[in-house]
């Protein structure tokens, strides 16, 4: 029998028991006849997509990978393709998956009766043993509740009584704190989930039929595991164990050699066109530069490359097993690969007859890399795309984004002479220690690069030249951690500063600054947002992250319900000595390193990257320095 | 040298359209190394032509793709090579070569049979033959629709249907339609059963083309 809270309704009750005992076949049925012929892109909910997996006939533990967005923003994750291969290939495990269905599908499903399922076998989700959330962003939690409400499982970990349901498990980059959304999740991964996801579901086999809790506690000490119902936390950020033994503070897990990194021979191939729709291969994790703003700078240390013999067999692997046409390589900074060039002559030289065509994402801005693109172009015309980041050579001294007025210009003048005219950059407002001088420097900046533009005699023709400029959020575990975010007031203004004063030959778009004051509340807020976040989901908000479904009403509403107020924990401060709510997480890069560069931020001053100097961040705990061969 | 493949296309793979289903087809022949000809100049694309469009949810039972292929390849190679790297609903039923005097895909694709099954509550004989005699004693059936420039216009379907017929079968009303299939006069079986299911307002629907048939128009 299983346990209601009591704001279960007696006819929910029944609904509930309708779903659970609805069979695979009714559900596909009620779909194809009923439901399908009536949805927008119904290839979102059938699965049977080349590269899926059929369930194994003797499973004996089903876990279903759960992406809180659309279909098509799921299927771009690399993450998954290589966790659902990862876990597929073990023995006994079926892994499948689920997306959140758009509006017009989860109404019918709900009219219909039919549960949230797996898209491989249209078994319920709440008949797995594991339902896994990939946390890719802060404002997709609220489709978590979404899809649980979809699949009838109970919110909050502790409304979930031993193995009744499934356990509920996140990961992603979110998890570093995790903290805002802990109540809701069984198990929390910090870190890789390569190795320590097949890890849990070993042990899980020894612990089926006995209790929940019996299960949680043989995993607590495992790396990158945090079980958030073990700890109270207080109002200073003090934790208390509540269960003997469970770590106070918690390692992120990550693997030491890239080449040891778990690699899919195959991938899957969506039947209609997603974000990104291309073989990905990761060529590296981790990167040298230190931007401080940017938390994958940090906790996806130390930089770790793959050898270029064994990405030369994953490329011809993927490409082959999926006959896709495009290849991404895929890092946080493309050309700090040190086998970069001859990755690219690779596939060029290789896959010409297939007319595979190749993209490369985060790109620095400098004549390498515009050569890169030169290269790859093959008589497309690839958009250019640079972030500089910051307006003023002040403002980048400060974020440390080590690149000079110099290299933009030179990059700009040569990729208006090698004929590229569709250009876009990227810049944030509200960075620490932001004068309106900065803000009007990106005006300038962009002055400076039309007038290049009009100054050649031979310019192509049809400039295209735009900006975007996100809002600055500050991220735990970075040198910003510390710092109060400007108020939604203050970008208001400079977004109206920047229109005026920038050229009219640039087009402008730049970020809901509600949206992104909401985003840097949860990104450093603590457990009091639990509360928030499923009032906020009660009231209506979901998908909030796509422009028009995001309500700052409702959520202003949540908040306050809780006492709280989102514009106040955006500008909340954290003296260097400080416990922060997201404290007890060890990414490896030590408080210390922070507080250094949060102070050599405040100096102007630049710090190295990591192939010229160690700037001993810790994450090399040995003392020993970071080896970059491959 | 260019070569007719036959597919049925059933299940999942109803959903896909056809755009989609393009590139479905260009992947699986990577996948299956079989070398596709490109055309020449900055933007190669591969020589694939299909059969007229088949609308979403409808399944088929006889689509087909003419594609040229680098070189001259077995028909029998082919065949083995793209059925097994075909997703699981699409699936290949013959391959023939083709020489210059094969009739194009156009010239021979005139008629397709269609079988539309309706369900739903009180699915009567009377029900049944009262769609039958609305379509074949109509003169005219005249349905508004939005042509590509977006105005509405008037469009008769009558002349588009060569054959009707409904029965009840297990409590379903089975209709067999043979609908034009003629580029330009394209009947898609999902506008005739809509018009259909005014009368039946409760019934939902599947469709299946079952095969195509070589004939004039009269």
């Amino acid at each position: 029998m299983r346990i209601f809270s009591f704001k279960t309704k007696f006819s929910d009750i029944i609904k509930l028991m309708n779903r659970i005992n609805i069979t695979p076949t009714q559900i596909k049925d009620t779909l194809y006849t009923q439901i399908l012929p009536e949805v927008f892109k119904p290839a979102r909910y059938t699965g049977g997509e080349i590269g899926s997996k059929i369930p194994k006939e003797d499973t004996e533990v089903r876990f279903a990978f759960t992406f809180p967005d659309t279909y098509e923003v799921g299927m771009s994750h690399m993450g998954l393709k290589i966790m659902y291969c990862l876990l597929n290939e073990m023995q006994g495990v079926t892994c499948e998956r689920a997306f959140a269905p758009w509006e017009d599908m989860a109404k019918l499903m709900r009219q219909y009766n039919i549960p949230l399922y797996g898209l491989e076998s249209f078994t319920p989700l709440i008949n797995f043993d594991f339902v896994g959330f990939s946390i890719q962003y802060e404002m997709c939690i609220t489709n978590v509740l979404y899809m649980l409400d979809l699949a009838g499982i109970p919110f909050r970990s502790s409304e979930r009584n031993d193995f009744d349901y499934p356990l509920i498990i996140a990961g992603g980059p979110c998890t570093v704190n995790p903290e805002p959304f802990c109540d809701i999740f069984d198990i929390i991964i910090i870190g890789e989930g390569e190795v320590v996801t097949p890890k849990l579901i070993e042990i899980y086999k020894e612990y089926k039929g006995r209790t929940k809790e019996e299960y949680l506690k043989a995993i607590m000490n495992i790396e990158g595991v945090y079980i958030p119902s073990f700890y109270s936390v207080d109002e200073n950020n003090s934790r208390t164990a509540l269960v003997e033994g469970a770590p106070l503070e918690i390692k992120r897990t990550y693997i030491p050699d890239m080449n040891e990194v778990y690699y899919p021979e195959d991938t899957l191939v969506p039947f209609i066109e997603t974000v990104h729709d291309r073989v990905m291969i990761e060529i590296m994790r981790g990167c040298p530069r230190g931007c401080r703003f940017c938390q994958a700078g940090f906790i996806y240390r130390p930089v770790r490359q793959k050898r270029l013999d064994l990405l030369k067999k994953q490329i011809d692997d993927q490409l082959t097993s999926s006959g896709y046409e495009e290849i991404s390589l895929s890092s946080l900074s493309t050309t700090d690969y040190m086998a970069c060039t001859d990755a690219i002559s690779y596939i060029m030289e290789e896959y010409d007859n297939d007319k595979v065509s190749i993209s490369l994402p985060s790109l620095r801005i400098d004549s390498f890399s515009l050569g890169l693109v030169d290269s790859i172009q093959k008589g497309r015309t690839i958009p250019l795309t640079f972030a500089p980041e910051a307006g003023s050579q002040r403002m980048r001294d400060i974020i440390n984004k080590n690149v000079t007025e110099e290299d933009i210009l030179s990059t700009m003048r040569q990729a208006f002479e090698n004929g590229f005219t569709k250009i876009k950059l990227y810049f944030m407002m509200g960075l620490p220690y932001e004068t309106d001088e900065d803000v009007l420097a990106i005006a300038e900046l962009m002055q400076k690069i039309v007038d290049i533009y009009f100054e050649l005699k031979l310019r192509p023709k049809d400039l295209s030249l735009s900006i975007s400029v996100a809002c600055f959020v500050p991220k735990p575990h970075t040198p910003f951690e510390f710092f109060a975010q400007d108020s939604k007031e203050e970008f208001d203004r400079k977004q109206r500063l920047l229109i005026e004063n920038v050229n009219r030959k640039v087009r402008l778009t730049y970020h809901d600054s509600s949206l992104s004051v909401l985003e840097a509340a949860f990104a450093k807020g603590g457990r009091n947002l639990n509360d928030v976040i499923i009032t906020a989901y009660e009231k209506g908000c979901y998908f909030d992250s796509w422009g028009d479904y995001y309500k700052e009403d409702m959520w202003k509403e949540a908040f306050s319900a809780h006492g709280l107020d989102f514009a106040v924990l955006a500008k909340r401060e954290y003296d260097y000595e400080e416990v922060t709510p997201w404290d007890f997480v060890d990414i490896g890069v030590s408080k210390k390193f922070l507080v250094r560069e949060a102070k050599k931020a405040e100096q102007q001053k630049t710090t190295k990257n990591c192939y010229e100097a160690c700037s001993d961040c810790g994450i090399n705990k040995d003392g020993g320095k970071c080896n970059f061969e491959i | 040298m260019k070569y007719r493949l036959c597919y049925e296309k059933k299940d999942s793979l109803i959903f896909i359209s056809q755009l989609d289903l393009q590139g479905v087809f260009q992947r699986a022949f990577r996948r299956a190394k079989v070398q596709l000809e490109y055309t020449q100049g900055f933007h190669p694309h591969p020589k694939m032509t299909y059969s007229p469009p088949l609308a979403l949810y409808v399944a088929s039972k006889e689509e087909y793709l003419d594609v040229a292929l680098e070189g001259e390849q077995d028909e029998k190679e082919i065949f083995a090579k793209i059925s097994a790297v075909l997703p699981r609903d699409l699936i290949l039923r013959s391959v023939e070569a083709l020489d210059e005097n094969s009739p194009s895909l156009p010239s021979f694709l005139i008629w397709a049979d269609y079988e539309i099954v309706l369900r739903g509550e009180a699915l009567s004989e009377d029900v049944a033959k009262e769609i039958e005699g609305y379509v074949l004693n109509s003169s005219e059936i005249l349905i508004q629709k939005k042509n590509k420039k977006k105005q509405i216009v008037t469009k008769d379907l009558r002349p588009l249907i060569e054959s009707f017929a409904a029965k009840v079968v297990d409590g379903e009303i089975v209709i067999n339609a043979s609908l034009s299939l003629l580029n330009d006069t394209l009947l898609s079986p999902v506008l005739l059963t809509n018009t259909i299911k005014e009368r039946v307002p409760s019934a939902n629907h599947l469709i299946t083309k079952s095969i195509v048939k070589v004939g004039t128009h009269k």
